[in-house]
């Protein structure tokens, strides 16, 4: 067998390949550019944007944890105006595939930012970030709460023609339900998960070690937490599932894909290795080929659970 | 300037000073075509994801036609520990060059102080032989504290790049007894001339206090910082720092010391707030 097929389909979009870069971890896609070729990518997700600019939190705003680190970095954005102006265009002139990563304080806002971004060319989906841990007002407080994660997304849905990720939290009673709330309100795809809230602390000089004495954890340490999550809302939903956390090498990405999510957003390992996204992409291939799959999207899913006594 | 991802022969990992302070010299003839001084490296301490993060050096020596780069370390935590391990001969994983440089003061400048606390010697050196070269004419004088003699590094690395080295010692084993900045005072109070332009790398607590001194007396200064790094290429934000730029509507704002950085105009960094 020559090539594979790595196209997949999610709902209103298609993409080349399922690897996209997780929100947070790929800047604006240009820091990467002399060490990934970006158009190769299934996606590129941006950085977190605000209506307003955000000036992010105090540092320091990492720390190192097992085999992932803690971050509260507190969505630090130039706000949507300067991002249209500034840091888009350089990856429409490049014909990269953009997800825009989506955050607001209230309601109203992540409407605003999505209607600003709605007739932006190259843009293929926002992704609506009603999980981040880090700050004190929208984030998290949208997304632990069935009813206020809907109302986020339908606020958005009716502002843009776009099609819409809803970005979930771990850290809530049931993930399927909140996954469940959002493709009712009309969620085009769900990604799942975003950093798992963490601390760490200095024993020495008794303070936190974050600025903002809380932030999240993400990297290789979260990943079976991200597995079972995925696993959970991928049997909960009809809408594709993207799967994030701690993936770092082509079997994470293709144990997601196992479980059911149809593409995967490539983290944290980002900043250990700038050019994981492309070695994972090429690792698929090359399991797919290996494996006499000539399509991705026949190995998506394909996970044998035996019930209890087939064993 | 392009950034590279190279894998660096090790050509040599020894121990400098002491037991904990190396000096690690690669083969990176990449990264070594593009580095200029004040710039830095993230090295993969380890294949593994435990350490997780590369960790941020500066070039301590950078030679174009070799095709050699060079950085000091000293022993402080898991990651130099790792790194302290390795053989002449392996390879490491290296990230670089990022960030941005020492710039050159004005064509005219009479006077330059290098102000150096422990281990930050070694951005100093490459920055001090580049103001040789490009300012042959300024008075060049350096400034080097440590806790003790045992802790600096040989004069051979620096004698010949500058015209006069003042050194202090907070238990007075050599030079002046006391800390970098009692040491200036010192010799200001004594009637040394006070610099056109400074440049300056070692720990917070002195940069601090030089950055103080330094803007009441209104001497322009480059300072080098270390921060806690996440990517080093500007995408992840961890590195922030207080900072004079504007940001939006925001009158707080914060510099980063991967991409805007790890050398700052003095006046760019809200010293009070580190």
């Amino acid at each position: 067998m020559k090539d594979v097929n790595l196209s997949v389909t999610l709902g209103p979009i298609k993409l080349k390949n399922p690897v996209m870069t997780a929100s947070g971890t790929f800047g604006y896609g240009r820091e990467f550019a002399d060490l990934v070729p970006l158009e190769e990518l299934g996606a590129v997700v941006v950085k977190g944007i605000s209506l307003k600019p955000r000036p992010g939190n105090p540092p320091p705003r990492i720390v190192e944890a097992c085999a992932g680190l803690i971050n509260s970095v507190g969505l630090e954005n130039p706000g949507v105006e300067v991002f249209v102006k500034d840091k888009l265009p350089y990856l429409q002139k490049r014909n990269v595939p953009v997800v825009v990563n989506i955050f607001g304080e209230s309601v109203e806002e992540y409407a605003e930012v999505a209607s600003i971004l709605d007739d932006q060319p190259g843009v293929i989906a926002l992704e609506i970030n009603i999980s981040c841990p880090n700050v004190e007002a929208g984030g998290m407080v949208f997304g632990s709460n069935s009813s206020t994660a809907g109302r986020v997304v339908e606020a958005v849905k009716r502002t843009t023609s776009k099609p819409i990720i809803t970005k979930l939290s771990p850290q809530v009673t049931s993930i399927a339900e909140i996954a469940q709330a959002v493709e009712q309100a009309g969620s085009d795809i769900v990604a799942c998960i975003n950093t798992i809230p963490a601390m760490a602390v200095d024993i020495y000089t008794r303070t936190p070690r974050l600025g903002n004495v809380i932030g999240g954890l993400s990297g290789p340490a979260i990943k079976p937490i991200a597995l079972k999550c995925v696993f959970d809302v991928v049997q909960a939903v009809d809408i594709p599932v993207i799967g994030i956390g701690g993936i770092a090498t082509a079997e994470d990405a293709l144990e997601f894909l196992l479980v059911g999510a149809k593409a995967v957003q490539v983290g944290s390992v980002n900043l250990t290795n700038p050019r994981a996204s492309i070695e994972i992409l090429e690792g698929i291939r090359n399991f797919l080929i290996e494996q006499g799959i000539s399509n991705v999207e026949d190995y998506i899913g394909t996970l044998k659970v035996l019930s209890h006594g087939e064993n | 300037m392009k950034k590279h991802q190279e894998e660096a022969v090790i050509l040599d990992n020894i121990p400098i000073i002491g037991q904990d302070t190396y000096r690690l010299i690669l083969q990176a003839p990449m990264i070594a075509r593009e580095a200029r001084p004040g710039q830095f490296v993230m090295v993969r301490v380890d294949k593994s994801y435990d350490p997780f993060l590369r960790r941020p050096f500066s070039f301590f020596r950078i030679d174009k036609e070799e095709g050699i780069i060079e950085i000091g370390y000293k022993v402080v935590g898991r990651g130099t520990t790792l790194l302290s391990q390795k053989k002449r001969g392996q390879t490491v994983d290296l990230l670089g060059p990022l960030g941005n440089g020492f710039r050159l003061p004005p064509e005219d400048t009479s006077d330059i102080w290098v102000i150096a606390g422990g281990v930050g010697i070694t951005a100093l050196i490459p920055c001090l032989e580049d103001l040789r070269i490009k300012r042959p004419k300024a008075k060049r004088v350096l400034f080097y504290g440590v806790k003790t003699a045992s802790e600096l590094i040989p004069s051979s690395f620096f004698k010949s790049l500058c015209h006069e080295v003042l050194y202090s010692t907070d238990d007075g084993t050599m030079g002046f007894r006391g800390v970098i900045t009692e040491c200036i005072d010192y010799h200001v109070q004594k009637g040394e001339k006070l610099p056109s332009v400074i440049y300056a790398c070692g720990p917070l607590i002195m940069l601090k206090h030089i950055a103080r001194w330094a803007l009441a007396h209104s001497i322009p200064g480059q300072f080098c910082l270390e921060s806690i790094m996440g990517c080093g290429l500007g995408a992840c934000l961890g590195c922030a720092v207080p900072g004079n730029i504007r940001h939006g509507n925001s009158e707080k704002g914060y510099v980063h010391v991967c991409f805007e950085g790890p050398v700052f105009p003095v006046e760019n960094i809200r010293w009070d707030e580190l």
